[in-house]
């Protein structure tokens, strides 16, 4: 009975957190895919509409069931007394990674409610800067997950972030350049401003994860 | 056993109870300390197998303690063992961190000096060079294990979570290992001295019966557990912090360097089988469990650049082992005074040292130079004998100890050795017998007539392989001399 008592411990207790994260994980990644989605379908008719009220709606799940699994990893981590030495670094991780989707979801929201007017010449730029976001947000989770069992790829991996992150504030000045100098209302533009802004905010905040995460690896070894 | 040796053996268990407080926090300390093993686990574990490792393996380095003093009279190993425990204390209570085998030899050093006993210099020297072997050792050790398991760890790249479960495991089973080691190792400071004084019974656990040491042994084994359960929680929580910040897996690096060190110097199987395939063999002696830690850490510190050591308490560490054997012999002084004194307790035999014609002669067949030495004078101290013979101009300190041990004299009477029977085979009883009655008035006359009676009684080669049956020999004429020593109505030594 002890030892099944020190087996669940040892093992089963890890390998729970061990699904739990990868779960986590593979849902901060959705996020990202369907904001882009969302994002693509709002252009395609420069409103709401209801392919992109699925979305809004798919992208509200992810962010509900997101944060149920943040809420578990942090308790079950505690009352585990789960990898002691690394806890504080793995909760900030997490955290940092809910604020991405978090930023998505009101950047959704956003769209939904104010409905922006986004003129069909500034589509491509729009949508080449959320690509750029995107990739950002996928090697920050691939650093996220490497943290776990490679911390040498943690760095190559936050090394592509930080890439990302520059060609995305390089689109993002670009865009606002643009916006600026066309013969639109001071409103719209400041508008458009908010936007092009609360877009590359999830890069800025995906780069500051990256730098974290460059960190803990640095950390974690022996 | 009566009420007085009960007492007397209380100082035995204090220090027993010193030691897991203290030393159980070098084997679990890190693990607790990080929290990935729990105090209640941790406790138990360790509990189980100091009691295992002392009452199994513990021989091995309390031979080597006896030799260094063998303290026959119970008032004696009290203060011994109660000066060993105060200086553990008083060095615990000013912060300096300090080692329980150092304080027992500081003590003993300190009751050979009392008693005028003749400190055999090669013994001194044996555990003295194990001192600075022994954190070197661990040293090499850990090095080499940390670079074995980071190769390995960087080829297998295991998820952070089953390493995490993988460490706890691993801290487990090293720490177990680690209180056999400290169980083996150091129960010989907790209990060696009480091993030429207190005669226990046997102790039939059914399918196993304990000798009288070995019973000596769990008696202290079970002290140490007690100390290890009400007092070591909070030096595991604080240990591990001093030194360097260390990872889980690197704690556990420095817990099996420490390990295999006091096991090295506890194990006689080991010494057998290395000894057997023609290898370099380890002396077994207590060796000091914080100092195989320290030098543990300070190894894997080092290994990573030595920038995140703090060096100034591993000098406060450094410091502390000089000083504890002077502070244990100077309180041993004060505590033999005290129990002798006040008391009224012997705390060692009446000694007499014989320099007559047949000691003279036996010197000369082994060898040593005795010149003009005459015949005849009596002391009542080795090292009033010493400083005569050096007076004389004997040339070397090797035939200045020889005559030393041939000369003391202790009338002794052959009899049915009734406490010393079962350690006798049919053919030596048989010798015993046939010597009834022969009175002898030095050890060594009563061995030569032993040894020429039989092959039973000799000695082999000095070699590791011949150990084992030399030690054998050794405690038995030991116990014999007990045995056979001539008493007076009141049944002291005469």
């Amino acid at each position: 009975m002890i030892f099944d008592k020190i087996k669940n411990t040892l093992l089963v207790d890890s390998q729970r957190l061990r699904n739990d994260l990868d779960s986590y994980f593979d849902l901060v990644g959705d996020a990202g895919e369907v904001f882009a989605c969302l994002l693509g379908q709002y252009m395609s008719t420069s409103s709401a509409n209801p392919p992109f009220y699925a979305s809004l709606q798919r992208l509200n799940e992810i962010e509900l069931a997101a944060d149920a699994l943040r809420r578990g990893i942090e308790t079950y981590v505690y009352e585990k007394t789960l990898i002691p030495d690394l806890r504080s670094d793995v909760l900030k991780m997490i955290e940092q990674l809910d604020t991405l989707i978090n930023a998505q979801k009101a950047l959704a929201i956003s769209l939904e409610v104010e409905q922006p007017a986004i003129p069909e010449q500034f589509a491509p730029d729009f949508i080449a800067l959320q690509q750029s976001v995107q990739k950002c947000l996928e090697h920050v989770v691939l650093a996220s997950r490497a943290f776990f069992r490679d911390t040498a790829a943690v760095r190559d991996h936050c090394h592509k972030v930080i890439f990302c992150e520059s060609e995305a504030d390089r689109l993002c000045t670009d865009l606002k350049r643009a916006v600026f100098s066309s013969e639109e209302e001071l409103s719209w533009k400041l508008h458009m401003r908010y936007f092009i802004e609360r877009i590359d905010m999830v890069a800025n905040r995906a780069e500051d994860l990256a730098d974290q995460l460059v960190i803990f690896a640095l950390k974690r070894s022996m | 056993m009566d009420p007085i040796a009960l007492f007397l053996l209380s100082s035995g268990l204090f220090l027993g109870w010193s030691l897991g407080a203290n030393d159980a926090a070098n084997v679990f300390g890190t693990a607790v300390g990080s929290r990935m093993v729990r105090f209640g686990t941790a406790a138990l574990i360790c509990s189980v197998f100091v009691i295992l490792g002392a009452t199994i393996s513990g021989a091995g380095a309390a031979h080597t303690l006896s030799q260094l003093g063998a303290i026959s009279e119970l008032g004696g190993a009290f203060a011994a063992a109660l000066a060993a425990a105060a200086a553990v204390m008083m060095m615990t209570h000013y912060g300096l961190p300090v080692s329980t085998g150092q304080a027992i030899i500081g003590a003993i050093i300190g009751w050979n000096l009392f008693s005028g006993t003749q400190i055999d210099t090669s013994v001194l020297s044996k555990i003295l060079m194990t001192w600075v072997l022994c954190p070197i050792l661990s040293a090499i050790v850990a090095v080499a294990l940390y670079r074995g398991t980071d190769w390995t760890l960087r080829r297998v790249k295991p998820h952070v979570l089953t390493l995490d479960a993988g460490a706890r495991w691993a801290l487990i089973v090293a720490g177990a290992f680690g209180s056999y080691s400290l169980g083996a190792n150091n129960i010989a400071n907790v209990m060696g001295v009480f091993m030429n004084s207190v005669q226990l019974p046997l102790l039939s656990l059914g399918l196993y019966t304990l000798s009288p040491v070995q019973t000596l042994f769990l008696v202290g084994g079970v002290a140490i557990a007690v100390g290890v359960y009400t007092y070591s929680k909070r030096v595991m929580l604080t240990v591990g912090q001093g030194l360097m910040p260390l990872s889980p897996v690197a704690a556990w690096v420095v817990v099996m360097s420490h390990s295999v060190v006091l096991f090295l110097f506890a194990s006689q199987d080991l010494q057998t089988f290395l000894a057997s395939h023609n290898l370099p063999t380890i002396p077994l002696v207590p060796v000091s469990s914080s100092q195989a830690i320290v030098g543990a850490v300070i190894g894997i510190g080092l290994l990573k650049g030595g920038q995140s050591i703090n060096w100034r308490m591993a000098g406060r560490i450094t410091g502390g082992w000089v000083l504890t054997p002077f502070i244990s012999a100077a309180i041993c002084l004060a505590c033999l005074l005290v129990v002798q004194n006040v008391m009224r307790l012997p705390v060692h035999e009446a000694q007499r040292y014989e320099l007559s014609e047949e000691v003279l002669h036996e010197a000369r067949r082994q060898g040593v130079e005795v010149g003009a030495l005459q015949a005849g004078r009596t002391f009542e101290r080795a090292d009033k004998l010493g400083r005569y013979l050096a007076q004389q101009g004997l040339p070397d300190e090797d035939g200045l100890n020889t005559l030393v041990s041939l000369s003391y004299a202790t009338p002794m009477v052959v009899s049915h050795p009734e406490k010393t029977l079962p350690m006798l085979s049919a053919l030596q009883l048989q010798d015993i017998r046939a010597l009834h009655g022969a009175a002898f008035n030095h050890l060594w006359q009563l061995r030569q007539a032993l040894e020429a009676r039989s092959e039973h009684w000799r000695l082999r080669e000095a070699t590791p392989l011949n150990a084992e049956h030399n030690k054998y020999l050794e405690t038995l004429f030991s116990k014999l001399y007990v045995e056979f020593k001539v008493k007076n109505r009141n049944g002291e030594n005469l």
